[in-house]
């Protein structure tokens, strides 16, 4: 027995698919108020966008950290 | 700060590319509402959300920075594609690594007699009913019993067995139906009971 258990990915797949229409055609502006607890990630993320610098070597893209 | 909050997406865009650190913030902030409540909706798990969130902003970063966007549509659309994408892929990661937790209940799920391991007779009926069994799936016709070895021997799945066998997912399925109303029909002719404890 190779596999005693699988997902159904397409399900899964369409279904994420039918979300993202569903979010994508809703106003950016209605979710101006929403409160979400991400605090701690978008945190994160915007101390990422201070310190990643971008360069490319021999053509190929590469970054690093400078903390 | 409050100068770019009034400035649009492509302008805040811009900026950032432009080395203004503040314009991301502004975006993150604008839009993390909308992504987030997208992440979460399909993944159903606040952690896993978060880290997808993560991950799909630090892509947009380095996007950004690597002069990958094109201003050819709306901002959020083009954040929300990343985090779809990066849903995928964790969906098509954990394909094979299906994992069951017992975190959300009370009581020890695997602490049951179910689970111990079976006596010598348990393990002569179950052997003896699984050789039951196979020979009546090898009375199947041939493409019902193709399904009944790949999802029930090989553990496919419905799209996997339609994929190869070339045949739709319905077909599977209907086929499954038939063989299983077959192997009923077998097992009545031969006054067998294959029952399991």
């Amino acid at each position: 027995m190779e596999k005693m258990f699988t997902r159904d990915l397409l399900c899964l797949e369409q279904e994420a698919g039918k979300w993202l229409e569903f979010f994508d055609n809703i106003p950016d502006d209605n979710f101006e108020h929403c409160k979400i607890a991400v605090d701690a990630v978008t945190k994160r993320v915007k101390a990422f966008a201070r310190v990643y610098q971008s360069f490319t070597i021999e053509g190929r893209d590469s970054g690093y950290i400078i903390n | 700060m409050e100068k770019q909050t009034m400035l649009s997406d492509e302008q805040l865009v811009k900026s950032f590319i432009g080395g203004d650190c503040e314009s991301i913030d502004v975006l993150i902030d604008r839009h993390k509402a909308k992504v987030f409540s997208y992440i979460l909706m399909c993944v159903k798990q606040q952690e896993l959300a978060e880290d997808i969130f993560q991950e799909a902003f630090i892509k947009v970063i380095k996007s950004l920075k690597r002069g990958r966007y094109l201003d050819s549509g709306k901002f959020s659309s083009w954040v929300m594609r990343i985090a779809h994408n990066l849903i995928i892929d964790h969906y098509r990661k954990q394909k094979n690594h299906t994992v069951v937790s017992n975190d959300s209940y009370d009581y020890d799920l695997f602490n049951s007699t179910k689970f111990a391991e079976k006596s010598i007779e348990d393990k002569i009926v179950f052997d003896q009913v699984l050789s039951e069994v196979g020979s009546l799936v090898t009375m199947l016709p041939d493409n019902q019993r193709e399904v009944v070895e790949m999802r029930h021997y090989k553990g496919l799945s419905f799209k996997e067995i339609a994929e190869e066998t070339g045949v739709s997912i319905n077909t599977a399925l209907g086929r499954m139906r038939y063989a299983l109303m077959n192997l009923r029909r077998l097992m009545e002719e031969r006054n067998l009971s294959l029952t399991l404890t």
